[in-house]
């Protein structure tokens, strides 16, 4: 049952790897397969920190909406706007073989039309959440490009990606900020990401911007910040 | 396509590529103004009804409170009153109000003096402007949010005002008359 259970988290890995790794895993890594929970993120508080004392500011949430970071946007003055980007991708490519439709080009170029269509220079900060990693690499690039585009010259974005490659589904959150550096997870559903991205791989897909920053945390998760 | 078309303002996005996508207005529907049944517990007395069956383009003005529960095209404004866009309405139209609670679709922004509430199953994509916002899980919302403050109500130039997203308004092509005792269509 025990055995079960532990291969199940980890994506039905072969159980030596899933013991291994559980014996390795410090214990909050195994709230992995919890439906919610709220953990300290440091690439949110150093993101956070670089707006500090700003107001007015315009934030680009690409999660869906949701009342807390509405609220917590609130307070601190600024501006959010939604752009709910795993949905978008659900409805344009969701029917079917979710990878293969990515390279069809009428619902790329659907897709394309409902997400991210803001103008240049107009966001200070981006919240991309778990989005990226389930674009195919067709569309990764134009999409981080884009994302390029729209930011101000020194603005700021958050994106986070999974790095345990045994498993074949990963957890998709919806991400709710609970403070500057406190961020509860809420998993919405299971799905197979496009890629595990490297360090170098990543440093290679944001090599438009000036700086990327890496954070790994105890949940499988890498957490990057990329500034413009 | 992305980064290669600059325009000066943000594209409309239609709701009709949403799941749940309105049916298109049909001219010469007729206009009931019964309040719809499915939606009675929620609609108080003194509170007009456009009716799921109902369809309306032009711009409304209410002093009353106003629930939609059908097909709304254009303008809607009830500046001392509550828009309760029901889970059957289908709106395509800026609201301004002091209170907005959406269950339905609506593709326009809201600007409310005093409090949204986006509802489960609610569908909106448009800006919003507001003085205290309740987003319920479920909802989906696309868009700016932003909250009016006190100090930069006073002297909040026009131009601030939230762009509208959706073409311009027809031609009122049916008019709620007297009978209708609550929203007065121009």
């Amino acid at each position: 049952m025990l055995r079960e259970s532990l291969s199940r988290l980890f994506g039905g890995a072969p159980l030596g790897a899933v013991v291994s790794a559980a014996a390795a895993a410090p214990a909050s890594a195994l709230e992995f397969g919890a439906r919610d929970y709220t953990r300290h993120s440091s690439a949110l508080d150093q993101f956070f920190a670089s707006f500090h004392g700003q107001v007015g500011l315009s934030f680009l949430d690409l999660g869906a909406s949701n009342q807390e970071n509405t609220d917590f946007f609130n307070q601190l003055g600024h501006k959010v706007r939604y752009d709910n980007f795993v949905r978008t991708m659900d409805e344009s490519f969701g029917d079917g073989d979710f990878y293969a439709n990515q390279e069809n080009d009428a619902r790329v170029e659907a897709f394309q039309s409902k997400v991210l269509n803001f103008d240049d220079d107009s966001v200070d900060g981006v919240l991309v959440w778990d989005g990226l990693q389930y674009l195919a690499p067709s569309l990764l690039e134009p999409a981080v490009s884009q994302i390029h585009a729209i930011m101000h010259k020194g603005a700021q974005l958050l994106t986070t990606f999974h790095t345990d490659e045994r498993m074949n589904e990963v957890p998709t959150y919806s991400y709710r900020i609970q403070a500057r550096n406190k961020v509860k997870l809420v998993e919405r559903d299971r799905r197979r990401p496009a890629h595990f991205f490297t360090t170098r791989q990543l440093e290679k897909l944001f090599k438009e911007f000036d700086q990327v920053k890496f954070f790994l945390t105890q949940d499988a998760l890498r957490e990057v910040i990329v500034r413009k | 396509m992305w980064n290669r078309r600059k325009t000066d303002e943000e594209p409309a996005r239609p709701l009709a590529n949403t799941p749940n996508a309105p049916e298109q207005p049909r001219e010469g529907s007729p206009v009931s103004t019964a309040p719809a049944r499915s939606f009675e517990p929620d609609v108080p007395r003194g509170t007009a009804t456009i009716g799921k069956s109902v369809v309306i383009k032009g711009q409304i003005l209410s002093k009353e409170d106003l629930v939609i529960d059908g097909m709304v095209e254009g303008t809607v404004e009830a500046q001392e009153n509550r828009v309760t866009v029901g889970p059957n309405g289908r709106v395509v139209a800026n609201i301004k109000a002091r209170d907005v609670v959406v269950l339905g679709q609506l593709k326009g922004n809201i600007e409310a003096s005093s409090r949204v509430d986006i509802r489960k199953g609610a569908n909106v994509v448009g800006d919003i402007r507001y003085s205290k916002i309740s987003i319920e899980e479920g909802a989906d919302l696309r868009g700016s949010l932003e909250m009016i403050r006190t100090e930069t109500k006073a002297a909040e130039p026009v131009a601030a005002a939230p762009k509208p997203p959706a073409e311009p308004v027809k031609p009122a092509q049916q008019t709620l008359g007297a009978s209708a005792g609550s929203a007065n269509a121009k």
